[in-house]
């Protein structure tokens, strides 16, 4: 899926009390891609992150899928559209305490009235190695199982991109490795649009391409 | 320090404004609703002693057929007080009316214990000898002009109490001093009084009939029963002379020897109970709420607590902290809640009372009852008891969260870890709908909110299934529907009306259906010899009556009777019988024929089976009973038994939409067709009494919907801070692609949950206390009807409030920006 953001700014509040978050940001992401997205607290970069995703609206600028503005799209579609296309990880692994690991899994299956498919389901767990988890409840697993569980969620409807904001930012070095390891081979093996937010160098510069995020001032990073 | 604490309890207070706003209003509306209770409890009370005294004289007991001599030791006892005499001249049947009037010469002051027969329109109460007061009805049934001055001739018969003699007659001229105001509170019984002046019954009566009936209250209350006692053994007075008036003594509370047999008075101590368990019911309700509440205020501010503990603050501390918050709520929500539940009480009661039917307050009339709670002064204490034990239940309700705050964990507060579950049921299953199966989960996420919030709900739903039995007992028009068998009763004692104008009058087309009764006495002769020829062993003074009645009031007459026993009656080779009613002369019971149940006995010739021992007898007109035996059998056979196929009384119910004035007219006018006919209406009655049964109905769902909307705050309460506490989850659900539609259905799946889980408790809670209040009504647990209707209406109502009080937070899901909700810190 194509994906071009054109002059996107967000700023909030007015008159004094005015913040620029994200000033004119343009970015083209072409399928397949592994994009880091790199830059200090408050810079910007997960207001970048929720504008790609249309978790948010821009206050101007444009942003298509394959041509199409999705900021036109109403909630259900839009909705939809988040459920098909996009996976999310999250920072705080967000997942739903009152559902076991594979109730979390499939969630977005269930959200389109759709039931699983089992032997991809056996796939993508044993990829993670959680395969012998996914009946228990979250407080019952590790930080590291927690969010390969997440990373498992939001491949669960086989989406063409997937937004990851700091994905290893609650999880020990270890942890953090491996989950990273993960996600990379999910990338290129499964082909997916791959964009990461992170404060560190090392897993920014696993990215094939790799931006920089200062005072809402996006910036490609070249080698 | 409390200064400390007090500042930091308003900050915390002002801080969580919605919490501290829904404690208010809970703690206002159960202030103000078991203020109002109370308050209405004393109102009624003082009332009921009032209507009781007006209804049946300000008298707790007389004492009857006393010589002059046994009256003034009456009168100069120290343990009496209020001691008024009167004299029965005898009585004058009042023609075609089915009315007797009683003569009485009140002594001195003893017409002030009866305020309804003093009550003069025109002219002046009877003073001395010949001299006579009557109402303006018993002037119209007697056909005298209402003229003071004039002089009324009357025949009047008088008899001893228990008497095997016939009765005395005489006639005498009486000069009328006053017009006394009609009442009708004898109507029933089918009695007119008259009084006469002081001296007129020493100049009518033979010394056996010159006998006094004495009224009076005993001065020590408590001691009522044994100075009675002392009293009779004192002065001479058989049992069966003592009347007590059990209609001011029950109000009173007194005990007294024949309590147990009055079983009528059961109306107003259940409306008492159904006040009482209301209040409990609210208060619960209300705890509940406020429990609720505190508990996720102090929940959501677990962190601020930790972080109290954190720099040194004690367990004591905390505990006060949360405890003093709630006094703070106390000392603005009690004194609102205790003025308008007083300002209220008046009103609320006025309102109620209207809506219900006056006699069951012992009025009779709604202006009676209404000047009666005007003019009425409720007691400090309900009200200070209401206020005490709501005030008792607030606290009781801000322990537990008190208790939560006092023991959080400065670590665990401050760590922020991730909820906790308790889930057994993980089995992998298909999931057809994702929002029911996790409202589902949800619902077991925090079960003590959970259960807390159903329970508010459950009470709603018991208390109204619980009323619906109270209003049912409550119910006079039932009664009436059982007692009258139509709308009007037209009766000839004398001659019967003949199947042909019977004919006439159903045929008349404003008439949907005729009911009749057939009844012919049979009187012994010199030689104990009765007009028909039968084999029952009657014994000195009873009569033969047989009677008829319609297939279906059969089972009115005796109740349980099994069905094989009324098919045979129907067919005419049975009949119920009604025994004569015993009683005691001088002591000495009166031998009397007592038959029973599968006996055989001829009547003309034709052998019956006695299929039930009737428990009411066969009545027409004033619904005497001349004590005898009682056949009672179908119409046809009564036919061929008596050789008389003429009814005594018919029962005519209109059609819904006919013209009652047209009828009323026309029936005068075949009345006059058929001397010897009068008619009796009990359709305004029957109208005003079924209406107000709908008002009853009417004022139970307005106490439900005040519990209900008790149960509501819970519920808006709950829902939101299940969103509160939620918001991440919500966000991240709707950025992983869950449409608006989606998660409000979770929601409303969540209260869909509580209301049915709520009605299905309710149902069950609400059956066993009708079957509690049917055992407490009839002395006898037994299983009554399941009260579906209520039930239904009541688990509608409350899914549907449910639901309401869902949608509502949902609109703040709506707005809710979903980048806001994953950033919230949960």
């Amino acid at each position: 899926m194509h994906i071009e953001a054109k002059e996107l700014s967000k700023i909030y509040g007015t008159g004094e009390s005015r913040v620029t978050a994200l000033d004119r940001a343009g970015l083209e992401i072409m399928p397949g891609d592994f994009i880091s997205i790199m830059g200090p607290s408050g810079s910007g970069k997960s207001t970048l992150l929720h504008l790609l995703s249309g978790l948010d609206h821009p206050t101007s600028g444009s942003l298509t899928y394959d041509g199409r503005d999705i900021y036109t799209f109403h909630d259900k579609e839009l909705s939809a559209f988040r459920r098909r296309c996009i996976g999310f990880i999250f920072q705080q692994f967000n997942l739903l305490p009152v559902l076991t690991a594979r109730e979390n899994i499939i969630m977005p299956l269930l959200l389109d009235r759709k039931q699983p498919d089992n032997a991809y389901l056996d796939q993508l767990t044993k990829l993670l190695g959680i395969e012998d988890r996914l009946t228990h409840l979250p407080h019952e697993l590790s930080g590291g199982q927690q969010q390969r569980v997440a990373i498992a969620r939001a491949l669960a409807a086989q989406p063409e991109i997937i937004f990851a904001d700091e994905p290893t930012g609650n999880l020990d070095s270890k942890s953090g490795g491996e989950v990273m390891d993960m996600l990379e081979s999910i990338q290129k093996e499964l082909g997916k649009t791959l964009v990461i937010i992170t404060h560190d160098n090392r897993i920014a510069g696993r990215a094939d391409r790799q931006f920089m995020i200062t005072d809402g001032i996006l910036t490609e990073v070249t080698a | 320090m409390m200064k400390s604490y007090l500042s930091l309890a308003w900050k915390e207070i002002k801080a969580q404004k919605v919490t501290s706003v829904l404690i208010l209003i809970a703690m206002i509306l159960s202030t103000t609703a078991t203020a109002a209770l109370g308050q209405s409890i004393g109102i009624l009370q003082s009332m009921r002693v009032e209507q009781a005294a007006s209804l049946n004289g300000d008298r707790y007991a007389t004492f009857h057929q006393l010589s002059e001599e046994q009256n003034e030791m009456l009168h100069s006892d120290p343990r009496l007080k209020d001691v008024g005499s009167l004299i029965n001249l005898g009585s004058v049947e009042l023609k075609d009316s089915g009315l007797t009037l009683y003569l009485r010469e009140y002594q001195k002051e003893a017409l002030k214990a009866y305020p309804d027969v003093g009550t003069v329109e025109e002219g002046r109460l009877p003073q001395g000898k010949g001299e006579i007061a009557l109402s303006r009805d018993t002037l119209k049934y007697l056909g005298i002009g209402e003229r003071v001055g004039s002089v009324i001739t009357l025949p009047v018969s008088v008899m001893r109490m228990r008497d095997d003699r016939p009765a005395y007659e005489y006639t005498a001229d009486f000069v009328l001093t006053g017009i006394l105001k009609n009442h009708y509170k004898g109507y029933a019984n089918g009695i007119l009084d008259a009084a006469v002046g002081e001296g007129t019954a020493k100049d009518l009566l033979p010394q056996r009939y010159y006998l006094f009936s004495a009224d009076f209250k005993t001065i020590d209350r408590e001691r009522f029963q044994s100075v009675v006692d002392e009293l009779a053994l004192q002065i001479g007075v058989p049992e069966e002379n003592i009347q007590y008036n059990w209609v001011l003594l029950n109000a009173l509370g007194v005990d007294y020897a024949e309590k147990e047999g009055e079983g009528e008075d059961k109306g107003f101590p259940f409306m008492m109970a159904a006040c009482v368990l209301v209040g409990v019911l609210i208060l619960l309700a209300a705890g509940l709420v406020i429990y609720n509440i505190l508990k996720v205020a102090v929940t959501k501010r677990v962190r601020e607590y930790g972080t109290l503990r954190a720099i040194g603050s004690e367990k004591g501390q905390l505990y006060a902290l949360v405890t003093v918050q709630l006094l703070i709520l106390c000392g603005l929500g009690l004194p609102i809640g205790l003025v308008l539940g007083m300002l209220s009480a008046k009103g609320i009661l006025a309102a109620a009372t209207g809506l219900l039917n006056p006699k069951l307050f012992l009025a009779d009339s709604a202006q009676a009852l209404d000047a009666s709670i005007a003019g009425s002064d409720a007691d400090i204490l309900p009200l200070l008891v209401s206020v005490l034990v709501t005030v008792l239940f607030t606290i009781l309700a801000s322990f537990p969260s008190a208790r939560y705050a006092a023991r959080i964990s400065p670590t665990e507060a401050m760590s922020g870890r991730s909820t906790k579950i308790r889930r057994r049921s993980r089995k992998q299953k298909r999931i057809r709908n994702f929002e029911a199966f996790y409202a589902r989960l949800n619902l077991k996420r925090n079960r003590g909110r959970t259960v807390i919030t159903i329970l508010s709900m459950v009470m709603s739903i018991t208390v109204f299934v619980a009323l619906q039995s109270f209003s049912a007992l409550l119910d006079t028009s039932r009664d009436v529907q059982k007692m009258y068998k139509g709308d009007y009763a037209v009766t000839n004692e004398t001659a019967g009306i003949p199947p042909e104008a019977a004919a006439q009058l159903e045929d008349h087309e404003s008439v949907a259906e005729l009911a009749v009764t057939k009844l012919k006495y049979y009187e012994q002769d010199g030689e104990g010899n009765v007009q028909i020829d039968q084999d029952i062993d009657l014994k000195p003074s009873e009569n033969l009556q047989i009677a008829a009645v319609d297939e279906t009031s059969i089972s009115g007459y005796a109740p349980g009777l099994p069905k094989e026993d009324i098919e045979e009656w129907k067919t005419g080779r049975a009949c119920l019988v009604k025994n004569p009613i015993p009683y005691t002369y001088e002591g000495q019971e009166i031998p009397h024929t007592e038959l029973h149940k599968d006996e055989v006995i001829t009547v003309n010739g034709v052998q019956l089976r006695i299929a039930g021992i009737a428990e009411n007898p066969v009545c027409i007109g004033s619904g005497e009973f001349p004590n005898g035996v009682q056949v009672i059998v179908t119409d046809a056979l009564y036919d061929m038994l008596t050789g008389d196929d003429r009814f005594s009384e018919v029962y005519p119910t209109l059609e819904e939409d006919a013209d009652a004035e047209s009828f009323e007219e026309w029936l005068d006018e075949w009345c006059k067709e058929n001397p010897g006919t009068y008619w009796l209406s009990y359709r305004q009655a029957y109208a005003q009494m079924a209406e107000s049964f709908e008002q009853i109905r009417f004022l139970c769902w307005g106490l439900i919907l005040f519990i209900g909307l008790i149960g509501i705050l819970n519920i808006i309460n709950t829902v939101y801070t299940n969103i509160h506490t939620r918001i991440g989850e919500i966000g991240m659900q709707r950025a992983i692609g869950m449409s608006e539609r989606s998660l409000y259905q979770t929601f409303l799946w969540e209260g869909a949950y509580y209301g049915l889980t709520a009605s299905v408790l309710g149902a069950v809670l609400g059956y066993i206390c009708t079957v509690l209040v049917g055992a407490a009504a009839t002395d006898g647990l037994k299983l009554t009807a399941f009260p579906l209707i209520p039930v239904l209406e009541a688990a509608a109502v409350s899914v549907a409030a449910c639901l309401a009080a869902t949608a509502i937070p949902l609109r703040a899901i709506g707005r809710m920006s979903i980048v806001n909700s994953i950033e919230t810190v949960e």
